[in-house]
Parts: structure tokens; C-alpha cells; sequence
């Protein structure tokens, strides 16, 4: 796993260093090398923080294809308007931010051109978009299709909230400045989300205990 | 702590959300109490089951690649280069990345809020709108005041060629203006007026006004006469070039378009003069042609022209002027219509009070003869 991850940096490619300096630089540091012009730290800036977006994405749309051109517009988008950002140390907020909008102007010019698809009408399988390979044959299928296919079943907000708590394991605060919703609201949406979820994966709470 | 007050918070409990004091309480609680020890560690498994979700994603070198060439080649579209989804970021979507963070540092509004201030900024324009219309609309009453400011105080021009004319020339007629000058090249300014828009002009303003229409043009008189003489050519293309429209300069307009195409002829202030004057010998000899015969109880032999008697001593008088100014301005054929209709008005004058029918008759053959009612009716 950890070459996985290595190779998706490309570091097999002769750049020793930049691993450690992904992980090294700060937030606010990267960003002000960014604003000076040096490409290679906004490579590093997409080396730290493109996992944790395409999963949020994937989260969102439920499609890997799309998640990835997602996260490509997310980065981009990042990177044109890097001006905007007003605290650099927020800088992982403000990409979950750009990622949020991103993935919510898909879904709704998907919403737009198929209509509502929701989670009773399509069967798991059909959600779940993954192609078979040797990591996933160890790992449950069909519970990730159906955590996969109860998110798609949530509402958007309930599904941003929830996916930012559970699975990104954001505060209160940063999913509020990333949703712009109020503290209320995300309660109230997490709460729900964390109940219907419930309802849907019920069957398998048991096994982990 | 009670469960009623530990159990709603237990998810935010749960996520480290609350305060410590808080946190402590419901610790304390959770420890003594099997119900929402149970939500707690049910809050736990389901962490725990969603810990497992494993999406089988990869974050590529090509990835970046694609992210790289976006930004070297300033496309701010990836999904174009990718064409797998190319309608998934529309333009208003970039439109609002865009503004998203000048309305970030804005106030979130509520629905209701956000509704009352619209309706407020509609009713503001609204009122604003209704406003500046009736600030511009003039209305009868200024139109009325305007007229009257113009005809105590008109404005003496400095030369032919700045004097204003009595009509109101809106832009559209200065635009259509600009073209008939390239046209033309008269020399000087010339307003054109749509016949269209020469008879909407006439409901604001029914009554003719002599000293409006002939104010100015008296003034320069001279000028004009002069330009006629100096430029017969321009006035005959201004003639035979312009069907459609009326136009107009200080005195000198050229009338046609419609019904009056067939008889486009010259007209200066005087001539307007000249064609009411027309207009009124034209009513009062058809009113003679019609004049009523005797009734029963009157004498057979007398016929009641009492008020054509008078009219015509007036328009007599008005006459003798006229065809002197119409001299003088060698405008031939008022000077000759006005010398054919004379003798007749002075025949209808000079009537006793109850003609005899042979008198009236004998003018009215005159009239026919002559086909006098015809040429009035060409000339007007």
C-alpha cells in the first residue's frame, strides 16, 4: 500500500525528497511558494491532500471516472484562484470547499439531464463502481456496496455532512465553513444521515461486534 | 445527568464536539448508564463498519498530468481534455466558483430575508422608473406652457442657418435628418418630419398656431427667398427626391408622402397663410353653391346669403393682401389662384342683402364655369 502510494507520486521517477517535503511543508509555506511561482509546490500541495479529495468526491458522485475529472477541476480551480485564499492554514478546508462545489455542480447537471436516481430503484451493484483486482477481492464486497449504495441514497446535504464527518473526519467548524451551512443545520443533517445509514447497514453492525 | 439530556448529545459526544464540562458529565453518565453506554458503543460500530469502506481508489501520475496541462494551457476545463464528462462543470458553475468568494464573505441571508430585500429593490427601481418617466413626459399642461413661452418670446436667429424651427424634432427625426442632409446637400439644416409623425405632433397641438409656424420663418424671410433664388436646383431635388417626408427648414418645407405624393409642392410660412386663406374661400363658396332656397312665406325671388356676404368681406380684404405678398415672393400660382378667386368674393361682398336668385345664379355659374371649386381643391 505504502508503494502505492509512493508510485502514485511518481517518486519512482527519480525526485528523492519531494515525499518528505509533501509532508514537511506547511500549509501556509506551500502556498506562498505557489504564489511565487514554483510549480513543483503546488505538486506537492495535490501530493498531500488528492486522496483525501477524490474519496470525498468519489463520496459524492459515486462514479470513479468522474471523480477523477472532478478532482482534476478541483485542482485546477485551486490553482487559478490560489489569490482567493485568505488563511493559508485553512488551505485543506478551502480544497474541500472547491471539491464541495465541484461535485455539487455535477450532480445537479446530472440531476438535470437523467433525473433523480435514488437508491431503491438502482440495485447495489449497479452503484457500486469498481472494477475487480487483486486489493479488492480481500475486502468485502458487498458491504462496500451497500455503504456505497446508502450514501447515494442520502440527500446531498445529509450526504456532504456525513462524508465529511465519518469518512474525512472534519469538526463541526470546518464542515460548516465547507458547506456554508449553519452549526444547527449539520447537526441536524448528520444526525438524520447517521440514522438512515443506520437503517441501511443494520445487518452488518452485528458482525463487527 | 439524565438520558433525556445525555442521549441527544451523544453523537456530539461522540465526535468531540462539546466542551469539556460537558464532555465530563456525559462521560460520568455513560459510565453508570447501560442505555447510552449502548448509543455510544453503537456509535463506535458504525465508525468502525464505515472505517472498513474501501473505495479502490488510485490517484495516478496521469492525474496530475491532466491537472499540469490544464494549467499550462490556461483550460480551466478539464472534463473538455478528458470529453468523458463534458457537461459537468457548466459555465455558470465556473460563474459561481468565481463570485464564491466574494459571496463567502457576505452574510447568509435567510430565504425570507433575501425575498423582502428583492421586493424591496424591485419597488425602489419601480418607483424610480415611474419617476423618471414622469419627470420626462411632458405632460399637456407643460406642452401648453411650453407653446406659449415660445410664441411671446421667439428666439431671433443669428442666420439662416441656426434659426430653430417651430416644430419639435425628436432624435429619431434628427438621425433621419443627418441622412437626408448627406443626401441632399442643401447648404443648410434641414428637419425632417415623418408624416406619421407630423400628424401624432397634431393631436398635441390641434389648433394651428400662426405665430409658431410663422414667427421664425417672418424673421428671415429674406434669407429664404434668397436661398430659393440662389438654389432653385437643391429646392427641386428636395421636390422630386424626397417622397416620403416632410421636410422643413425655418419657412421652407417640402410637402409629401401618403396621399400627397401626387402634389409635392414648395410651402413657406406665407403660403401657409396663403393655403388656410384658401381653405376658408373654399368653405365659403361651397357654402354659396349651397346656399339654402327661399322657404315657403319668404320671397321666391330672394335668396338669404346674409353670412357668405360677410365672410366674403372678410376673406376679400385678407385676399388683397395675400396676393400682394404672394408678389412679392413670385410665388405664380397663389398669386394667380388668389387673382382668379377675387373677382368672386368681391361679386358675393357686394350682393344686396336678399339677392335676387339671377344675381346668386349667375355667380354660382361663374364658379362653375371657371371650375374654381377644382383649382381651390389642387391647391390645398
Amino acid at each position: 500500500m505504502k508503494q502505492l502510494a509512493i508510485n502514485a507520486m511518481g517518486l519512482e521517477t527519480g525526485r528523492p525528497g519531494a515525499y518528505t517535503g509533501a509532508l514537511m511543508n506547511s500549509p501556509e509555506e506551500l502556498v506562498e511558494r505557489v504564489r511565487r511561482g514554483e510549480g513543483e509546490a503546488f505538486r506537492l500541495i495535490f501530493e498531500r491532500y488528492s486522496r483525501p479529495i477524490i474519496s470525498f468526491i468519489y463520496d459524492m458522485v459515486g462514479e470513479r471516472a468522474l471523480a477523477e475529472d472532478l478532482t482534476q477541476e478541483t485542482f485546477v480551480r485551486a490553482f487559478k484562484s490560489l489569490s482567493t485564499l485568505r488563511d493559508e492554514a485553512r488551505l485543506s478546508t478551502w480544497l474541500f470547499g472547491i471539491a464541495k462545489n465541484v461535485a455539487r455542480e455535477s450532480l445537479r447537471s446530472r440531476f438535470r439531464q437523467e433525473g433523480h436516481v435514488g437508491i431503491d430503484e438502482t440495485p447495489a451493484a449497479q452503484v457500486c463502481d469498481r472494477a475487480p483486482s487483486p486489493a479488492s477481492q480481500l475486502l468485502d464486497k458487498e458491504l462496500n456496496g451497500v455503504i456505497q449504495s446508502a450514501l447515494g441514497a442520502l440527500d446531498e446535504d445529509k450526504r456532504l455532512v456525513f462524508t465529511l464527518k465519518i469518512f474525512q473526519q472534519r469538526s463541526y467548524e470546518e464542515i460548516a465553513e465547507i458547506t456554508g451551512f449553519s452549526i444547527g443545520k449539520l447537526k441536524t443533517d448528520l444526525h438524520r444521515a447517521r440514522a438512515e445509514m443506520r437503517r441501511r447497514i443494520g445487518p452488518y453492525l452485528g458482525s463487527v461486534q | 445527568m439524565k438520558c433525556d439530556e445525555c442521549l441527544p448529545l451523544i453523537e456530539e459526544f461522540f465526535d468531540g464536539e462539546l466542551d469539556e464540562q460537558t464532555s465530563e458529565h456525559i462521560s460520568t453518565h455513560v459510565s453508570v448508564c447501560a442505555d447510552c453506554a449502548a448509543a455510544f458503543d453503537a456509535l463506535g460500530c458504525e465508525q468502525q463498519l464505515y472505517t472498513q469502506y474501501h473505495r479502490e481508489l488510485e490517484v495516478t501520475p496521469a492525474l496530475w498530468q491532466a491537472i499540469q496541462t490544464s494549467i499550462e494551457e490556461g483550460n480551466d476545463d478539464p472534463a473538455a481534455s478528458s470529453n468523458a464528462h463534458a457537461s459537468v462543470v457548466p459555465f455558470t458553475a465556473k460563474l459561481r466558483e468565481r463570485f464564491g468568494a466574494l459571496f463567502d464573505v457576505l452574510p447568509r441571508l435567510s430565504p425570507a430575508l433575501a425575498t423582502a430585500l428583492a421586493l424591496v429593490a424591485v419597488s425602489l427601481a419601480a418607483a424610480l422608473i415611474w419617476r423618471h418617466n414622469s419627470a420626462v413626459t411632458p405632460t399637456q399642461n407643460d406642452i401648453a406652457q411650453q407653446t406659449a413661452t415660445e410664441n411671446s418670446a421667439a428666439p431671433a436667429p443669428s442666420s439662416p442657418t441656426t434659426a430653430t424651427p417651430a416644430n419639435v424634432v425628436s432624435p429619431e427625426d434628427v438621425a433621419t435628418n443627418k441622412a437626408i442632409e448627406d443626401k441632399t446637400d442643401f447648404g443648410f439644416r434641414i428637419n425632417v418630419v415623418k408624416v406619421g409623425d407630423e400628424r401624432r405632433r397634431s393631436g398635441e397641438r390641434k389648433q394651428p398656431n400662426p405665430a409658431a409656424d410663422t414667427g421664425v420663418a417672418h424673421e428671415d424671410t429674406a434669407a429664404r427667398a434668397a436661398y430659393r433664388d440662389d438654389h432653385p436646383a437643391a429646392v427641386d431635388f428636395a421636390l422630386t427626391s424626397l417622397p416620403d417626408t416632410r421636410v422643413r427648414r425655418e419657412g421652407i418645407s417640402v410637402v409629401g408622402g401618403d396621399d400627397e405624393l401626387a402634389h409635392t409642392r414648395l410651402l413657406d410660412a406665407d403660403e401657409v397663410e396663403v393655403v388656410r386663406h384658401i381653405q376658408k374661400t373654399q368653405l365659403l363658396l361651397r357654402s354659396f353653391r349651397n346656399a339654402r332656397p327661399p322657404e315657403e312665406g319668404d320671397d321666391a325671388s330672394r335668396s338669404d346669403v346674409a353670412y357668405e356676404k360677410r365672410l366674403s368681406r372678410e376673406l376679400l380684404n385678407e385676399n388683397v393682401l395675400l396676393r400682394s405678398d404672394g408678389g412679392k415672393s413670385r410665388n405664380l400660382p397663389a398669386r394667380q389662384l388668389l387673382s382668379t378667386i377675387e373677382p368672386l368674393l368681391l361679386d358675393i361682398a357686394n350682393l344686396e342683402d336678399n339677392p335676387s336668385k339671377e344675381d346668386v345664379r349667375s355667380i354660382k355659374e361663374r364658379m362653375r364655369k371657371m371650375e374654381i371649386m377644382a383649382a381651390l381643391e389642387v391647391y390645398d
